[in-house]
């Protein structure tokens, strides 16, 4: 049933894609065919895209394991649409420009910067893009137990071929209608796990959470390993084993699983008793309740420093939020820079509910389901509350719900990627037209689809950190001081863009490569926004302050992205047509 | 001027080449004080002299090298050179500069003739002054300005056209508009006071400039307002459908793009088929770009007559469709013309390419 769920997302963005223009069939309709969107509907659109695995998958997954810290996250993506509202959407409307390279080279005069920010788009959302796929991936082989590469492979293309097909040609329906599958997607399953817990004490002891204990199976549980991976098991404990174990074939044996870290096969299934401690990942602290819930404690996160790591994460996802390129264009679809940020209050307001409930996954994800601290599924906890807490129809029904919000999450924002990423190829890098676009969507999902297949080990969220400061740390100071100081000069921005975007692209590939993997280096480079983010604004306003060469037509420029468009002198003011009726 | 250089600059012909080149681009940009500054800058390195000077038609506007207070002795050397009207050979004056006498040369720079500069040059000590060479940069900095100037009056003549080709409502939708009406006037008085206001309201738009963009939304409603007038007229013999992705709706395109599109499909597609025929417009989002299509199932257009019309060439009725390829092609680059995909009875599809930004 839930894939049935998938299926049917699958097809309403098919069909709306290519026939959700508005659609008028007589004059009298006309007027309406071409009002502009509302400004609540173009914020369902936004929705659409900015919820995405990343929060839908990526955010439970991240809490479940290493706990309240975390929630630095949705903060700093909460405060990224604020600081968006304030300072970005309405200029970056009223200027005009429909992709970042665009607003650069025009506020700049500098054509040759156009490439150098198309590129930086184009691997911000590639990143960002991988941790869809992957979402992707998990998300399918939890409905149907296919390998991983097949959600990859399957929603890539089938993706790619839409958009090739001219399939987004009404993205702001699509994405529209995306939103409203995203938010019942969570909406639900927050309403019937807030009943069952009021009503129903014994459905899960809500007081595991806070407390001495290590997290531990409730009942009786078999856990499908689909990946190698290594674990650490806390105590002796009399397991089923069907496949590797350390090396060993069992066949569906009762064995003494040792204490100690293990090396599970990919394909086994064990089986663990009642009351049985979970083992966990190697490579993550176990916690007890107590220090799960406690932020900033001693864990081993950001190499050992929590403090340091919730600065970074803070940093990265609020400013990233600001930079991400297919997030800004979104704000191209309101006329005027008003409605933009009428647009991103509607957003924050339809943001922070969904941002609010998107925890509870995580937290209950880790008392009803512990087995996903060992078994490497932890991105798919959204998905298994439901089923774990509930039987029969019900479990089938809210599972169906949650896998139709999860498909509409990260079919909406590989979409709207893949749209950016194409069109940085195309138009900016290029400077082409429609044909090449499409060459360029396909190019860009073989590239994805490639990578994403080899990222089955990075959490979701690991890949968006990475995104995200690489937005923060280029893109956003581009679009931050373009807008708000008139003294960027071409080569400031260069510097900016090169600088920042290099070094934290650096620092994303260092991590993903595992040269370092603890301490300060680690701490460091995996979380880079703390010393990129400061560097790129540094460099961009000393090399523009010492650089001669200033940009000209500077007032014009500034005047176009900072007054209201019925303040212009131009404009002729909002039109009034009279119509009176006559001996009525 | 190459023949006698001094000898520090005798090796580098291409670093001349170079020099000469940077002299006609900073002079292409127009006689400022920035191009003068240039240009003394350039001179001096080139006849390797101590001081250069640059003046407009009456003050010093730029000037190169170690110099004080010799403004004022420039500007009446200047004066002195253009009311005598010594442009062949450059005129030689002596004067005392921080407490040294030394020569200075004066050179006219003309235009057409017409006296429009002067540049003065005092050599180095020791080494005597080339008045030929000096003469020959002068003409060399005449012509690269007689250049730009002639660029600049190429560009008036290019708005000229432009503004020739300006936006027009045709002259049959104008009269028959006003017999629909006139037939209106006593059978259904209050539509006819509505096709008015509409009528109007569509003249306005042929009153705004050239250069002034709208937004699709506003175009589309002019379509509207003209579909409604010419509905008067046909009645129920077409059909239309109307396709709009929202992201369209603001991106900007000049003035009166669509609708002589739409009004050569009913003249020349639906008004010559016989039985209703239907009309269907379409704005798609393409990412960076949009387009915008208006396809009828008309009689199709006539290649020969078609050819003729984009080319500029014949006098037929589809010189509006001409403008419109014009005028979208100068405001947003030589790709985004206007497609046309037709044949005999197969009817007409027109299709507008338009970024969704323009830079400024």
């Amino acid at each position: 049933m839930p894939i049935i769920a998938v299926g049917l997302v699958t097809l309403l963005t098919l069909i709306l894609g290519t026939a959700g223009l508005r659609f008028a069939r007589t004059t009298s309709n006309f007027f309406v065919a071409s009002r502009s969107v509302h400004p609540a509907w173009n914020a369902f659109a936004v929705c659409g895209e900015a919820m995405s695995a990343a929060s839908f998958l990526g955010v439970p997954a991240l809490i479940l394991v290493f706990g309240v810290d975390m929630l630095w996250v949705l903060v700093g993506w909460t405060i990224g649409f604020f600081l968006l509202s304030l300072f970005i959407a309405a200029p970056i409307r009223r200027f005009g420009s429909y992709t970042i390279p665009e607003f650069v080279d025009g506020r700049l005069d500098a054509p040759k910067l156009r490439p150098i920010a198309a590129l930086l788009v184009i691997v911000a959302s590639w990143f960002f893009l991988l941790a869809q796929l992957k979402g992707a991936g998990v998300v399918i082989r939890a409905l149907i137990g296919t390998p991983y590469w097949v959600g990859v492979v399957a929603v890539g293309v089938l993706v790619a071929a839409n958009l090739s097909a001219g399939g987004m040609r009404g993205i702001t329906f699509v994405q529209g209608f995306q939103f409203f599958f995203i938010f019942l997607g969570i909406l639900v399953p927050f309403a019937v796990i807030s009943v069952i817990w009021l009503n129903d004490g014994d459905a899960f002891d809500d007081t595991a959470l806070v407390t001495n204990d290590y997290p531990a199976f409730a009942a009786e549980i078999t856990v499908r390993y689909e990946r190698t991976i290594t674990v650490d098991v806390p105590d002796a404990t009399l397991v089923v084993i069907d496949g590797l174990v350390d090396g060993i074939e069992y066949d569906a044996r009762s064995v003494m699983i040792e204490a100690g870290t293990r090396t599970i096969g990919a394909g086994a299934d064990i089986t663990w008793p009642a009351g049985a401690a979970a083992p966990h990942t190697a490579s993550v602290d176990r916690l007890t309740g107590a220090e799960w819930a406690e932020p900033l404690g001693d864990k081993s996160i950001g190499g050992g420093h929590p403090l340091y790591f919730s600065v970074a994460i803070l940093l990265a996802n609020m400013f990233g939020i600001m930079g991400l390129p297919h997030i800004v264009s979104r704000f191209y679809t309101n006329p005027t820079g008003r409605e933009a940020r009428r647009t991103n209050l509607w957003v924050l307001a339809l943001l922070t509910p969904y941002y609010a409930m998107v925890p509870l996954f995580g937290v209950i994800g880790r008392v009803v389901s512990p087995d996903l601290l060992g078994n490497g599924a932890t991105d798919s906890a959204t998905l298994v509350v439901g089923e774990r807490l509930l039987d029969g129809v019900g479990s089938d029904l809210v599972t169906s719900i949650v896998a139709a919000g999860a498909a509409a999450a990260f079919l909406s924002t590989a979409s709207g990627l893949l749209i950016a990423m194409a069109g940085a190829l195309s138009h900016d890098i290029l400077q082409a037209g429609v044909p090449q676009f499409r060459f360029a969507v396909w190019l860009g999902a073989a590239v994805s689809i490639s990578a994403g297949l080899l990222v089955e080990s990075f959490d979701i969220n690991v890949l968006i950190g990475w995104s995200t400061s690489i937005a923060a740390s280029s893109i956003c100071p581009l679009l931050v001081l373009g807008i708000w100081w008139p003294g960027l000069t071409r080569r400031g921005a260069t510097a900016a863009a090169v600088i920042g975007g290099g070094a934290s692209t650096a620092a994303a590939l260092t991590t993903m490569f595992g040269v370092v993997d603890r301490g300060w280096p680690f701490a460091v480079l995996a979380t880079p926004a703390v010393w990129t983010v400061p560097l790129a604004f540094a460099t961009g306003i000393g090399v523009s302050l010492r650089d001669s060469d200033k940009v000209v037509d500077l007032g014009h420029k500034m005047a176009l992205m900072h007054v209201p468009e019925r303040l212009r002198p131009e404009s002729d003011g909002p039109r009034v047509v009279t119509e009176t009726t006559v001996g009525a | 001027m190459i023949r006698r250089r001094s000898a520090n600059h005798r090796s580098g012909g291409l670093q001349l080449l170079a020099t000469v080149n940077e002299l006609s681009a900073s002079l292409r940009r127009g006689f400022d004080a920035e191009s003068a500054t240039r240009i003394a800058d350039i001179t001096r390195q080139l006849l390797d002299v101590r001081l250069v000077a640059i003046t407009d038609d009456a003050e010093l506007i730029g000037q190169s090298g170690e110099s004080s207070r010799w403004k004022h002795v420039v500007e009446t050397h200047a004066r002195a050179v253009l009311e005598r009207r010594r442009f062949d050979k450059p005129t030689l004056f002596q004067l005392t500069l921080d407490g040294e006498q030394v020569e200075v040369a004066v050179a006219a720079l003309t235009s057409d003739d017409i006296p429009i500069g002067t540049i003065h040059v005092v050599p180095t000590v020791g080494s005597p002054l080339q008045l030929n060479e000096l003469q020959d940069l002068a003409a060399l900095v005449s012509s690269q300005l007689q250049l730009a100037e002639l660029e600049q009056s190429r560009a008036y003549a290019a708005e000229a056209e432009l503004r020739a080709l300006r936006a027009q409502i045709s002259p049959h939708f104008l009269h028959n508009s006003l017999t629909a009406i006139a037939g209106l006037v006593i059978s259904d008085p209050v539509r006819a006071r509505s096709l008015i206001a509409k009528f109007s309201e569509f003249l306005r738009a042929s009153f705004k400039t050239q250069t002034d963009l709208t937004t699709v939304s506003e175009e589309l409603r002019l379509v509207e307002t003209y579909l409604e007038l010419e509905q008067v007229r046909f009645g129920d013999r077409f059909e239309v459908a109307l396709n709009i992705a929202p992201e369209t709706l603001s991106v900007k395109l000049p003035f009166l793009s669509v609708q002589p599109i739409v009004e050569n499909a009913i003249r020349h597609g639906l008004e010559a088929r016989p039985g209703p025929g239907k009309l269907r417009i379409a704005a798609v989002d393409a990412g960076p770009e949009i387009s915008i299509e208006v396809e009828d199932d008309g009689v199709g257009i006539d290649a020969d007559a078609l050819e003729e019309a984009l080319r500029g060439t014949g006098t037929t009725s589809h010189v509006g469709i001409l403008a419109v390829d014009t005028r979208l092609r100068s405001t947003f680059g030589p790709e985004y013309g206007l497609t046309i995909l037709t044949g005999h009875n197969a009817g007409t599809k027109m299709v507008i390419r338009l970024p969704k930004f323009v830079h400024h």
